[in-house]
């Protein structure tokens, strides 16, 4: 399987994140693309603020959700983790302005978090998370705060 | 958990750097963080059908592994692309 590396500062402009999962909350999408379906599944996640703290200490809530349906947002090639590799099947998209649709009840972790914290999740070999080879089908990576209101950063690692 | 083969949650913030075992639910993919000496029953519990880890919400709903749903998932994209619904 090849392993492919994406984040939010690949490609578009970073949006700020607001208090709700709204239109802007989502950095980085990874879904399966009509021309060439695939399955994929999660390795590691890292994220965190992407822009000078608040001067009031407050939290980012961030969540990795299944998504549906694309949203509006710049397309990103994924980086390969070795040039062996073949060029990506799987569509990543990042810095949505309209946001994809999301799968009701179906976060599989959501994390509130400092400001000033990062956080990275490494997936073991038995626990990769999957997405299924359907157009449009994958996860969304977003953030919230009730007052950090600048961007922040994801950066997904994922193979197929 | 220690020496199975499951994540990491790494946090550093401004009180340092730490580490947790997690492991990702084997029938929905929730990824459950493993607090140190917790009740396993909090967590959730392995499923005696799949012989996987499974999260709170799945225990007691009968076993519905990620591969299968997967399937399940799939078959119904093709359904609805062949009637041309999608």
């Amino acid at each position: 399987m090849a392993k492919y590396e994406v984040n939010n500062r690949l490609a578009g402009t970073q949006q700020n994140i607001s208090t709700t999962f709204g239109a802007t909350s989502v950095a980085v999408g990874i879904n399966a693309t009509t021309a060439a379906l695939c399955r994929g599944r999660l390795v590691e996640f890292a994220f965190g603020a992407d822009g000078a703290p608040n001067a009031s200490d407050t939290q980012i809530i961030y969540d990795v959700s299944r998504m549906t349906a694309a949203g509006t947002a710049t397309a990103a090639t994924p980086l390969a983790q070795d040039t062996l590799s073949g060029a990506c099947q799987t569509s990543a998209f990042v810095n949505y302005t309209v946001a994809p649709t999301v799968t009701a009840a179906s976060s599989l972790k959501t994390f509130a978090l400092n400001q000033r914290a990062t956080q990275r999740w490494v997936a073991g070999p038995d626990d990769k998370l999957s997405w299924p080879a359907t157009a449009a089908s994958g996860l969304v990576f977003r953030a919230l705060s009730p007052i950090y209101a600048a961007p922040v950063l994801y950066h997904v690692t994922f193979e197929e | 958990m220690r020496g199975t083969r499951h994540g990491v949650l790494i946090t550093t913030g401004p009180d340092g750097t730490k580490e947790e075992d997690t492991f990702a639910c084997g029938h929905c993919g929730h990824i459950v963080t493993v607090k140190p000496m917790c009740d396993p029953a909090d967590m959730g519990g392995r499923c005696t059908c799949c012989d996987s880890l499974i999260c709170k919400h799945c225990v007691d709903k009968g076993c519905d592994p990620m591969e299968k749903k997967l399937d399940r998932w799939e078959a119904r994209a093709r359904l609805l692309e062949s009637m041309r619904v999608a």
